[in-house]
């Protein structure tokens, strides 16, 4: 079964710049894919496009083999996606590391005990249990990436969509999110330059170029 | 963080309820900047004292703060005096100082360092994320609550992109003149900033409308009032009614 679907999808910015000529796309349930292409080709866009945060002009978007339009299906299906932004400090928004990362599941009503368990596993997972009452825009960017991704995994999303995640990252991070992204049993899309992260974490890729996407 | 720099520690008054030491502050500053008497200012400035005392916050960082704050009273020391009719008390020149001006110039000092005393030592000793809390709980509209949070979480991210692009400008070899150069570039700095600023905004939008955010900040710890913050908004209520009264 396909996790995503992408039929035909027209996007442009306000202004005419054309990103997208219908683009198709389809990516299996468990897959973990790279997604590839130039600076501006438009990596972050089709992110942002897949989860109802930029409306196409045309097209549509099957997720879970359901179409989503309106506001309140990318809603549902944003509490099933997970989203880490290129720049941390974009995501970040509480004043301490366990704030941050309950932040999602008390937005969808899970109860603060379940929550501050849930936070507490992942911390220890990703070795954040030192950093859990530090604020957040005091820690550096790798530490900041790490939290952005515990935020995330913390919501056990079925889909990952993974924007630049080793861009400023150093060896040692690159590899610890490697070791946790590879655990990742759900789909899996990254963006990226870093072609060695890639081989090692993706079993398919996709080509962002001229508006379409090859495989 | 500047509005944080005295939020933490661990005394009864960082301890007491966000919400009582709201409910206190505002009718103790507007009671102080509202009195014409110099007992019940005197009164207000010894209260914050105490208060400062009891959160432990005499520091070297807090006199540089009031430091700061009288560095602008000091200027209307030097208008005040002389610009206000009354009795004279002395003569320099075509200027006379005042008694009344004195008197005036000596109240709004009283006032002003009352006032900020007790702003550090009520809402300046919680940290910003729960005085958001408490202000919402206290009926304030959730969106305004939430420009205060986010315009203190990013003011500090915009003052690092800021620094960023004073060291770009430095290491590509401007130097700040009195010229148009240098007016041109600051414009173009201040547009820059601008435009980041805006991009960053949209940026925060959608990072929060994926992480399901519903128009208010969630809370992991909620307030529980004790019988201590109660019995410290009733001992405070009733000196603010006697100090408004006498």
């Amino acid at each position: 079964m396909n996790c995503l679907e992408i039929h035909q999808l027209n996007f442009s910015y306000p202004g005419g710049r054309r990103v997208f000529r219908d683009l198709n796309l389809s990516v299996q349930s468990g897959e973990k894919a790279a997604l590839t292409g130039a600076n501006g080709a438009g990596k972050s866009t089709l992110f942002q496009l897949l989860t109802g945060l930029l409306k196409p002009q045309s097209g549509s978007i099957v997720a879970w083999g359901k179409t989503v339009t309106s506001e309140e299906e990318f809603r549902q299906m944003r509490r099933r996606t997970g989203l880490m932004f290129q720049d941390p400090d974009d995501q970040l928004i509480c004043p301490s590391v366990e704030e941050d990362i309950a932040f999602t599941l008390l937005n969808h009503g899970m109860p603060p005990r379940e929550v501050a368990g849930k936070v507490d596993e992942i911390c220890r997972k990703l070795g954040l249990a030192a950093l859990k009452t530090r604020v957040p825009f005091h820690l550096s960017w790798g530490q900041k990436q790490l939290v952005s991704l515990a935020g995330i995994l913390v919501t056990e999303p079925q889909l990952l969509l993974l924007d630049e995640p080793t861009a400023g990252a150093d060896d040692h991070l690159k590899s610890l999110m490697l070791d946790h992204l590879q655990q990742f049993t759900g789909t899996l899309l990254v963006s990226s330059h870093d072609s060695d992260f890639l081989e090692r974490l993706c079993s398919s890729a996709y080509h962002i170029s001229n508006g379409s996407v090859m495989r | 963080m500047q509005l944080e720099l005295f939020s933490q520690g661990s005394s009864p008054v960082h301890r007491l309820d966000p919400r009582v030491k709201l409910t206190v502050f505002v009718p103790a500053a507007v009671l102080c900047a509202s009195s014409d008497r110099f007992s019940t200012v005197i009164t207000l400035l010894f209260a914050a004292g105490t208060l400062i005392t009891a959160a432990r916050l005499w520091s070297a960082l807090l006199w540089q703060r009031m430091l700061v704050i009288n560095t602008f009273v000091l200027f209307l020391w030097l208008t005040l005096p002389f610009s206000m009719q009354g009795t004279p008390v002395m003569t320099t020149g075509p200027m006379t100082v005042t008694a009344e001006g004195m008197m005036l110039s000596m109240l709004i000092t009283l006032k002003t360092n009352a006032i900020s005393l007790m702003t550090i030592a009520l809402p300046g000793t919680t940290p910003v994320m729960s005085l958001a809390h408490a202000l919402q709980h206290l009926g304030m509209p959730s969106k305004l609550v939430n420009v205060f949070y986010i315009f203190y979480r990013y003011s500090g991210v915009i003052v690092t992109e800021f620094e960023t692009m004073k060291q770009t400008l430095k290491a590509r070899g401007f130097s700040p003149a009195t010229n148009m150069h240098t007016v041109r570039t600051w414009a173009s700095v201040a547009g820059m900033l601008f435009i980041r600023s805006f991009e960053r905004a949209e940026r925060i939008s959608s990072a929060l409308r994926l992480r399901g955010f519903q128009g208010q900040f969630p809370l992991m710890n909620h307030f529980r009032a004790t019988r201590r913050d109660v019995l410290f908004a009733m001992v405070s209520f009733c000196c603010l009614t006697i100090l408004m009264f006498i």
